[in-house]
């Protein structure tokens, strides 16, 4: 059976830069990463003083609901991350189908991710004794119109995909994925594939994710995951620099448009990128650490090259995994260089967007595939920020502080998740001529 | 474009755990698992009975304490199963069929919602107290409790699998998407062959609180919910397989749910190929699908015998599509008089509106 090329044709993102307007687009987007700006800023969780994680990339929420509230009008309750995930979804689909009445002979499907699910400490402490259980949580209920239902009511993995999947009455195939911190990255590989063949001529594919909560971020912090304090501050997300302790959460919601090649011509779509190769793998070790030799990222990498029918040579530029932390980075430049040097292949130029916008947890990979894209799209590689000394066991051309033109005919995204859960992809520039 | 494919995969079934020990032989004669009573405060007032599966240390299976301490019941239930399953295969397979690098690991779970102790839905202070507490009382290793991958790194650690793989969550359609992804990267020559497990939520508070749409609409049912998992391996080999899944569809209904989206394409699937219509119709993610969908079914299968098998188990989200393979296979393998076609249809939804329709055939057919 011959596969059918996938193109992206849409893009959504909603991110935590410009915290007091918050004019997320796909365009603001890039301009800040293009720059080299930073999202991360003090944080502490709400009501709560001497946290010890002190700084994230995060969304202010009033001025989210305000700016958005025509779009969640209608939307059942979701999560904080939900939110953030239905209005990128609802963006990127509109960049695709400026009219959307293109889409009614589509059959359109949505593949995303969900992360731990969040409970509003607020709402923790207030709901009194396991006896009284049900009458607290009546009481949130007859609070409907006000919001103050519990938050747990909205926290079932798939809320955000149904409704995304209601809102846009889509007939596809509708996948909500658990896959760490690599689950954004199976959700697009996954659409990917769903288009390929032929069950779907087109599907949103990203995520979302919000860990600016005490249960989630206490659970970060005693798996020593993140860092805590440190004299670098708003400079404290900085992979590949020895000084870096652990990831800097950052929040948001990111989605593309992936669509037949065949859909996108007849429809004359703008197209700014193809999908040519995906691949996943598990490295089968410990749950608490990713393999020291980085074998279940190098079968990750291998697979997707395969799958792209590709050599590491054709490949101009790695997102990276990048998250900041001590073992991944160095682990991550090992498996690049393997892979590479085996093949006999110049290193690509790696750059890390968490070092600009936090570690998105389960949805990290969304606005990374995000930024892969347009990095072709563009032929700019951006930066990775607070990179001032690097450590000697990451000694790869990261493109530290300042993007740098290049063109990029084919750029890889890795995504390396907890307890050994690894998913790549690789993007391609389109090229119209029949493959 | 229809997706049904010439290549047929073959599943060879592995343990099924329900309470009560009952096993799919036993539903297919028609016994139920034995629910027992629940109070209020525990299931927020929704039901009035539950089915409980007992916890499990995974010490039978040589498990170490790490992954003991980095799981919750419902993720030690589908890791008993899966690892029995693979320990099984391995038994039974030529050493060929072993290669880790090409063997998928796909699940289907529930919503980890809580670590064992079902703490901290109650909680007496201020935010400031609960983020102190939070941080001294938590165990360390929460945070990948708390994740369901976690369940998929420790199946991977103790099989050696390292091929592709994804986790698909939480209702009945999730385990019917692990088999189905399983089912074209094996057809897709991504991996030889696949360990699937699916599993339910455990019954807790919070189980209860993320399931209160689900269950508030069942008010004149005598519906309860149950633990459960399963687990099987699936391959491009028919070897002694218990049974073939011959083409699938997953498309979406919405939460209007009147009709059964792509039916059609299904059938005119299975028409171009000259397969046998299916008779018996296996149908997991709620009790009951109403007259006017039965009437629906009626016209696309006139012949249907209609089988509700959460009916028989309690509800078991995820875990309900491999209950309904179990089931399934057995009804065929049967071979009675009164069953006259040799393939089913399962259909697995999920309760905001995903769809999956799996065609299962007799091994050998």
């Amino acid at each position: 059976m011959s596969k059918c090329r996938v193109v992206v044709t849409g893009m959504g993102i909603i991110n935590s830069f410009e915290k007091d307007t918050l004019c997320s687009s796909k365009e603001q987007y890039w301009r800040s990463i293009a720059a080299g700006k930073s999202a991360v800023a003090p944080w502490q969780p709400q009501e709560t003083e001497d946290f010890p994680v002190k700084y994230a990339a995060t969304i202010n929420f009033d001025v989210f609901k305000e700016k958005y509230q025509a779009d969640l009008l209608d939307v059942p309750l979701l999560e904080r991350r939900g939110y953030f995930g239905f209005v990128s979804a609802q963006n990127a689909f509109k960049d695709a189908f400026k009219d959307p009445k293109l889409t009614q002979s589509l059959r359109i499907g949505c593949a995303t991710c969900s992360g731990v699910p969040e409970i509003h400490e607020s709402e923790m402490v207030a709901l009194g004794s396991t006896e009284n259980y049900p009458e607290s949580l009546r009481g949130h209920q007859a609070n409907k119109k006000t919001g103050l239902q519990h938050s747990g009511l909205a926290s079932t993995n798939d809320r955000m995909v149904s409704a995304i999947a209601e809102s846009l009455s889509m007939t596809g195939p509708v996948l909500n994925i658990n896959g760490a911190c690599a689950g954004a990255a199976q959700a697009i590989g996954l659409a990917y594939r769903a288009i390929q063949r032929g069950e779907a001529d087109a599907m949103l594919a990203g995520g979302a994710d919000s860990v600016s909560n005490t249960r989630v971020m206490s659970g970060l912090f005693l798996l020593g995951a993140t860092a805590t304090s440190s004299p670098k501050k708003e400079a404290l997300c900085c992979p590949f620099d020895q000084g870096r302790s652990g990831l800097v959460a950052g929040e948001g919601g990111a989605f593309l448009v992936l669509e037949s090649e065949a859909s996108a011509k007849a429809r004359g779509a703008i197209i700014y990128a193809e999908i040519v190769g995906y691949g996943s793998s598990l490295d089968a070790y410990k749950v608490t650490a990713p393999h020291p030799e980085g074998k279940g990222a190098e079968a990750a990498i291998t697979a997707a090259l395969n799958d792209a029918n590709l050599q590491p040579k054709n490949i101009d530029y790695i997102n990276a995994h990048g998250t900041s932390t001590p073992m991944n980075d160095v682990v991550e430049t090992q498996s690049i260089k393997k892979i590479f040097a085996e093949s006999g292949a110049d290193y690509p130029l790696v750059s890390s967007t968490k070092s600009m916008i936090g570690h998105w947890i389960s949805a990290a990979a969304a606005p990374e595939a995000i930024a892969t894209v347009l990095a072709i799209h563009h032929s700019l590689v951006p930066p990775t920020i607070n990179l001032t000394t690097p450590d000697v066991h990451c000694d790869l051309d990261y493109v530290p502080n300042e993007a740098r033109k290049k063109k990029i005919h084919y750029a890889l995204s890795n995504s390396f998740g907890f307890g050994g859960i690894n998913a790549c992809i690789v993007f391609g520039a389109y090229n119209n001529a029949e493959k | 474009m229809s997706t049904l494919l010439e290549k047929r995969i073959y599943f060879k079934l592995g343990k099924q755990s329900l309470p009560g020990e009952l096993n799919a032989a036993h539903l297919v004669q028609g016994s139920q698992v034995t629910a027992v009573n629940i109070a209020d405060h525990q299931s927020l007032g929704l039901v009035k009975k539950a089915a409980f599966l007992e916890d499990t240390n995974l010490k039978h299976l040589d498990v170490g304490r790490i992954v003991r301490k980095t799981s919750e019941r419902q993720s030690r239930w589908v890791i008993d199963a899966a690892l029995t399953t693979w320990k099984q295969q391995n038994q039974n397979a030529d050493s060929t069929a072993n290669d880790e690098k090409d063997t998928g690991l796909f699940l289907g779970l529930g919503t980890v919602d809580c670590e064992d102790n079902d703490l901290p839905i109650p909680f007496d202070g201020t935010s400031h107290d609960y983020a102190q507490q939070m941080l001294i009382e938590a165990k360390p290793l929460a945070g990948l409790i708390l994740l369901n991958s976690t369940t998929a790194s420790h199946i991977a650690q103790l099989t050696n699998i390292t091929g592709v793989n994804c986790v698909f969550s939480p209702f009945a359609d999730a385990g019917a998407q692990a088999i189905i992804e399983a089912f074209f990267n094996i057809r897709e020559g991504k991996c030889r062959q696949a360990l699937v497990a699916a599993g339910s939520p455990k019954i807790t508070p919070w189980y209860f609180l993320h399931h209160r749409d689900f269950f508030q609409q069942w008010n004149n049912y005598n519906i309860f919910p149950s633990e459960s998992a399963a687990a099987l391996v699936a391959s491009d080999k028919p070897g002694d397989a218990d049974a073939c899944l011959i083409t699938v569809i997953r498309t979406f209904s919405g939460s209007t749910k009147t009709d059964f989206p792509m039916m059609s394409n299904l059938l005119e699937g299975l028409s171009a190929k000259n397969i046998v219509l299916p008779q018996q119709i296996i149908y997991t993610g709620g009790f009951d699908i109403g007259e006017e969908r039965k009437q629906n079914l009626t016209h696309y299968f006139p012949d249907n015998n209609l089988h509700y098998i959460d009916q028989l188990t309690g509800y078991t989200g995820a875990a309900g599509a491999l209950h309904a393979v179990f089931f399934a296979a057995t009804l065929l393998q049967e071979k009675r008089k009164d069953i006259t076609s040799s393939t089913a249809l399962i259909i697995a939804e999920g309760f905001n509106g995903q769809i999956c329709y799996m065609v299962i055939g007799e091994a050998d057919e």
